[in-house]
């Protein structure tokens, strides 16, 4: 089973649990559901045009080659501290989540020199907070805790 | 008429409008001026700060952003062949050639000056061209709009996409997203599952930024740990760029100034029909000008290998859709391109909202903006002249630091809008989307523009249908409706052949 289709397969599911169980529960009403059925059968429809057209073109495969083990464990430790950075600003405010992303992400993707991944994050945080809250009046998330 | 020209301008001219203008030139010629950044990352992080901006001021700083970007986009194309935007790859098959001759300079001036120059004269077509328009599109009703915004967003779709159907399939997303929240006409909740937050429906600045922003920042980061694990983080653009002494390599020369114009105003013949047409973008543009360039010239040999009228061609191309782009967004309420869809953002943040009455309610808002994009030329001219021996530095701005700090301007932009915190997952969300999407190729700005028109083609839409007593006849025995149709049909048709073509 080649990419294409097994995005096919997965969209044809996404709108089958849209048709049959999200809108009957999400939606009330027929002519509040009328749009949302209208998109959903439009996917369906193209969706049907990309299953039948992977059976005939083949896609290239997503380039993987020159990823290792390591390197793909770092792409998604970026990932998960950016999460971890968005969800912990509500606690500790938005300066030591993204202090902390800044530094840890740099470090991940080859910064070497400390002095850099200190000064890069604190001068950065210091201009966007006399830019953004002091100059342009934008209010930063505080957190709970600070 | 009159009035209606000098209350625009009356509206314009003031000093904070101009700042806001200059600012956002000079901001779009440096991000566009790095590689992987470009104009719509510089309009996407800058969005949000324009709601705290009056109207005038923040369709001029998204106008000289869009611009500006533009123009820096060809900066590392030329000295590097690394092109800023993808419409300025089609700049580097000439202006690259010439750097490497020692003929940077030369080849960044005749950049500016075809950019610029088109752009002006696109500015123009809006001008004269906007006003009729608007004036047929009085005539339509919710039928033919629906119709209309379908088409439209086929287009989009189909011309826009490596792939027409996942193209499609791109549009549907965009609509199905833009139905989260309440119900445009009864404001019944629709999939927010308990959510308060989902109530108010899923707004653009997150989701602009998620999907443009974030998901390229992802796609960057990944490119570095690749090019780390295969020990190649040697700067791609430690070359440096070949310069010679003579001054004249440094300078277009009158001559040389007419002897691109032909270049330059087929540029403008080309891009502004393509811009007027939703979904055709910048890059068709360049590409079919610097075509028909080569055609046409006397040395078509010389392309390639450093003809200026090829630096010329290919920048006139695609800055002459700036101006006609405008044009389905202002009359129509449709953007004809993702940059267009997020001043379409913009002035719906502002409480404008374009379309067919827009002439008639805010007649002096077309001048405003037709003086602000030529204001946003003058400054790019000026300074993007100042700029051009200097910004060449800005190519070497390390990614391993960039990303992480466009990551937390993401962030800033997406709190400042609402200070809701929510925003933050939405684009988290949308930025993990978003690279997943590139990945398996499903284009992303029609996701996009689809999800900024969702609302209106709804609304228009269900109009229709209580027209008509719920028949769908009604979209196929109005005349102008039934073109759209069959415009519609036609132009998947031909999409369709021209791409077994091109595989044959």
């Amino acid at each position: 089973m080649n990419r294409d289709q097994k995005i096919g397969i997965i969209i044809l599911i996404f709108c089958i649990v849209i048709w049959f169980f999200v809108i009957p529960a999400q939606v009330a009403g027929r002519r509040e559901s009328f749009f949302p059925r209208f998109t959903t059968i439009w996917i369906l429809i193209s969706n049907f045009f990309l299953i039948v057209q992977s059976w005939k073109v083949v896609p290239n495969k997503i380039s993987y080659e020159l990823l290792d083990k390591k390197t793909i464990f770092q792409f998604i430790a970026i990932v998960f501290i950016f999460l971890i950075c968005i969800l912990t600003i509500d606690f500790l405010g938005f300066f030591i989540p993204t202090f902390l992303f800044l530094v840890i992400t740099m470090s991940v993707l080859g910064v070497r020199d400390w002095r850099v991944l200190i000064l890069v994050p604190l001068v950065l945080l210091l201009s966007i907070h006399f830019l953004i809250e002091k100059l342009l009046v934008f209010p930063l998330p505080k957190g709970r805790i600070f | 008429m009159l009035e209606n020209i000098a209350a625009g301008m009356d509206m314009v001219l003031q000093l904070d409008n101009i700042l806001a203008s200059m600012f956002g030139v000079t901001i779009g010629i440096i991000m566009g001026a790095i590689p992987g950044l470009s104009d719509i990352t510089a309009i996407c992080l800058l969005l949000p700060f324009t709601f705290y901006l009056k109207p005038i001021a923040a369709i001029a700083m998204l106008m000289g952003l869009s611009k500006g970007g533009n123009f820096g986009g060809s900066i590392p194309a030329i000295l590097f062949n690394v092109p800023g935007t993808a419409q300025a790859v089609v700049t580097s098959y000439d202006g690259y050639p010439l750097t490497k001759q020692g003929k940077s300079g030369k080849a960044l001036k005749m950049a500016l000056y075809a950019s610029t120059m088109a752009d002006t004269l696109s500015d123009f077509i809006l001008f004269f061209l906007a006003a009729p328009v608007a004036t047929v599109a009085l005539m339509i009703g919710p039928p033919e709009y629906t119709m209309l915004v379908i088409f439209s967003l086929v287009v989009i779709g189909v011309a826009g996409s490596e792939n027409f159907v996942k193209g499609m399939m791109a549009i549907g997303m965009g609509l199905f997203l833009s139905v989260i929240g309440l119900d445009p006409v009864t404001a019944k909740p629709r999939f927010t599952f308990g959510s308060i937050e989902l109530s108010a429906g899923l707004a653009v600045i997150p989701i602009v930024l998620g999907l443009f922003v974030v998901s390229e920042a992802f796609r960057q980061m990944e490119l570095i740990l690749r090019e780390k694990s295969s020990r190649n983080l040697n700067n791609r653009y430690q070359n440096q760029v070949k310069k010679t002494d003579n001054l004249s390599d440094h300078r277009v020369s009158l001559a040389e100034f007419k002897h691109c114009l032909p270049a330059i105003f087929g540029g403008v013949g080309i891009g502004s029909a393509l811009g007027a047409i939703p979904g055709i973008g910048t890059t068709v543009a360049a590409y079919l000008s610097y075509t028909y360039t080569k055609r046409a010239s006397k040395h078509p040999e010389l392309f390639g290998k450093g003809a200026l009228e090829g630096v010329a061609a290919a920048e006139a191309g695609n800055n002459a859709v700036v101006g006609p782009n405008l044009i389905p967004l202002i009359t129509l309420g449709i953007p004809g391109n993702l940059a267009a869809a997020l001043i379409l953002g913009a002035f719906m943040m502002q409480g404008l909202i374009p379309g067919p009455l827009f002439m008639q309610q805010y007649a002096p808002m077309l001048y405003a903006l037709f003086t602000v994009l030529i204001i946003s030329n003058v400054f790019t001219f000026t300074v993007g002249s100042l700029f051009v021996n200097y910004v060449r530095h800005l190519t070497y701005v390390p990614k391993r630091i960039l990303y992480p700090i466009v990551i937390v301007f993401a962030i800033v932009g997406s709190y400042v809008f609402r200070s809701n915190l929510f925003d933050l997952i939405v684009m988290f969300t949308f930025g993990v989307l978003g690279y997943i999407f590139v990945k398996i190729k499903i284009p992303i700005t029609p996701i996009l523009v689809s999800f900024i028109l969702g609302e209106i083609l709804e609304k228009r839409m269900r109009q229709a249908l209580i027209i008509s007593g719920g028949s769908f006849t009604i979209f196929f025995t109005k005349p102008i409706s039934l073109a759209f149709f069959l415009l519609t049909i036609f132009v998947v048709l031909f999409f369709i052949r021209e791409r077994k073509k091109s595989r044959i």
